[in-house]
């Protein structure tokens, strides 16, 4: 068990004038899935990105495992953004390969397995793939890693009711005891129910990091509740 | 993990460049033959063969215009788009990345330049002059005069194709160096890039000018004595002068392309 798997401290993001992010310190062990749940603007992609390497920080640092982002963290963090990263020219079998070839950790198998179970083909092309079916090929190249660290932005955004139950069942069956989920969304009653710890993100500022379990019995509310009155307009 | 990545590119690239080559190879044989059969060339008052001529004509511009923009195209959807998500989160260096772009891209721009030769040989050449070539005593004959005049003209002529790689690839690299740039502002970037583009080739061109005038302040030039009956040393020593010149630049735009991507990448 690694206490210290993911530490920012006092992590500040400007772009141009705009504070997306303000003094953020934050530390996550391993063994969780943590809730990173603010409105939209409220910085959570921003953070994200800051811990996988694609922005830099304007103050502070984020070390993930003790290292900076990196060949290293990259290595043992399974990032899936709010983008589609897909190259388009691809079949889903081409992408697969990809990720084999490139992540040690890739679960080949595990990969074709979840794609059977969703009724994908692995020789369609990208291109021709909907909107919310090529989330789900990205979900699923994210999550056939066996990584430390998986960094999720929005995972159920697009996609259907029925396919936010499989995807959030994947999440669930497929890390480990070692490793840590951190989900960006802010739809929290879908994913409240798997949650063991939240992080409140209002303005770029942490405002809360807590288990749910401490949540409910300290504000008698659930966390949902206690999101939509913290941040009502 | 390079390795990979120009896989993964050269299967990129030519996944469009391929089949493109393909038609256009196909396309001139057809002009070729509409040229040489009179009959072809007066059917339905000849507007057969005025039709396979523009579409050479068409497909000879797509060519070039697609090969430059597959270059950019490549750098700035691969790395600074919304691909750039995956290729930044891979686990290799950002000098790979930028290396692996840079090789493929100029391979393919001499891919492009090589068919394009073909395709000229084969609207231009008679098949007499295809078996000339490869008679024997013809070419040991062309061969030995060389070797006569000038002995050396084998590495003069890898000098030449080192040179020319070197300059394609400098050019690229300027080209990526202005898009990363390009990409610190969160608005316009484009505009950034063209801009930074033009600055860089105005800033480099005003360096070495300023070189040029100071060594010919100096009087800085080979005595007449030391370079007689060694101009073939001289023209080697030309050449790879122009190949450290054309290095030094493409260095400048690799690490600065690098120093920008490894140190305020901003993927937005």
């Amino acid at each position: 068990m690694n206490e210290k798997l993911l530490v920012c401290s006092s992590l500040t993001k400007l772009f141009g004038t705009k504070q997306a992010l303000t003094g953020v310190d934050l530390t996550l062990g391993s063994g969780k899935i943590v809730g990173l749940l603010g409105p939209n603007g409220s910085g959570k992609t921003t953070l994200l990105k800051l811990v996988n390497g694609l922005l830099q920080p304007t103050g502070g640092s984020v070390m993930v495992d003790g290292r900076q982002p990196g060949v290293y963290t990259h290595n043992i963090v399974s990032y899936l953004p709010d983008k589609m990263f897909l190259n388009d020219w691809m079949k889903v079998i081409d992408l697969i390969r990809f990720f084999d070839d490139f992540y040690s950790d890739f679960d080949f198998p595990k990969a074709m397995e979840m794609l059977q179970s969703l009724g994908l083909s692995s020789t369609e092309r990208l291109k021709t793939l909907s909107k919310g079916t090529k989330e789900k090929v990205q979900l699923i190249v994210t999550m056939a890693r066996k990584a430390k660290l998986y960094l999720l932005d929005e995972p159920i955004g697009g996609v259907d009711p029925a396919a936010r139950d499989y995807i959030l069942n994947t999440i669930l069956t497929n890390y480990s005891e070692d490793s840590t989920v951190l989900i960006s969304t802010h739809l929290i009653a879908d994913i409240e129910r798997v949650l063991d710890e939240v992080v409140f993100l209002k303005n770029g500022e942490l405002t809360l990091h807590d288990t749910v379990d401490n949540i409910r019995e300290q504000e008698g509310k659930s966390v949902d509740q206690l999101f939509r009155e913290v941040f009502a307009c | 993990m390079l390795r990979k990545l120009l896989k993964y590119e050269f299967k990129s690239v030519f996944y469009l460049m391929l089949p493109l080559y393909l038609v256009f190879v196909v396309v001139s044989a057809a002009c070729r033959l509409f040229m040489n059969v009179d009959f072809l060339q007066d059917m339905f008052n000849g507007l057969p063969f005025f039709f396979v001529n523009m579409v050479y004509f068409g497909l000879f511009v797509a060519m070039m215009v697609i090969s430059l923009l597959m270059v950019v195209q490549r750098f700035y959807k691969g790395l600074l788009s919304e691909e750039g998500y995956l290729m930044f989160t891979l686990p290799v260096r950002t000098w790979q990345l930028i290396l692996s772009k840079g090789i493929v891209a100029t391979v393919t721009v001499i891919a492009s330049g090589v068919v394009t030769l073909l395709s000229l040989f084969i609207l231009t050449m008679n098949l007499g002059d295809i078996w000339s070539m490869f008679t024997f005593d013809q070419d040991v004959i062309v061969f030995s005069r060389l070797f006569e005049m000038f002995p050396t003209w084998p590495l003069f002529a890898l000098e030449f194709v080192l040179l020319m790689f070197v300059y394609l690839w400098k050019h690229i690299a300027h080209a990526y160096s202005a898009m990363a740039f390009g990409q610190l502002a969160n608005k316009n970037r484009v505009i950034l890039s063209f801009v930074v583009y033009g600055a860089q080739w105005l800033g480099i061109s005003f360096f070495w000018l300023m070189v040029v005038s100071v060594m010919n302040k100096l009087h800085f030039q080979v005595p007449h004595r030391l370079s007689h009956g060694h101009e073939e040393f001289f023209m080697h020593f030309g050449m790879w002068m122009l190949m450290v010149w054309q290095g030094l630049e493409l260095a400048f735009y690799y690490l600065t392309t690098h120093w920008i991507l490894s140190r305020h990448l901003n993927l937005e």
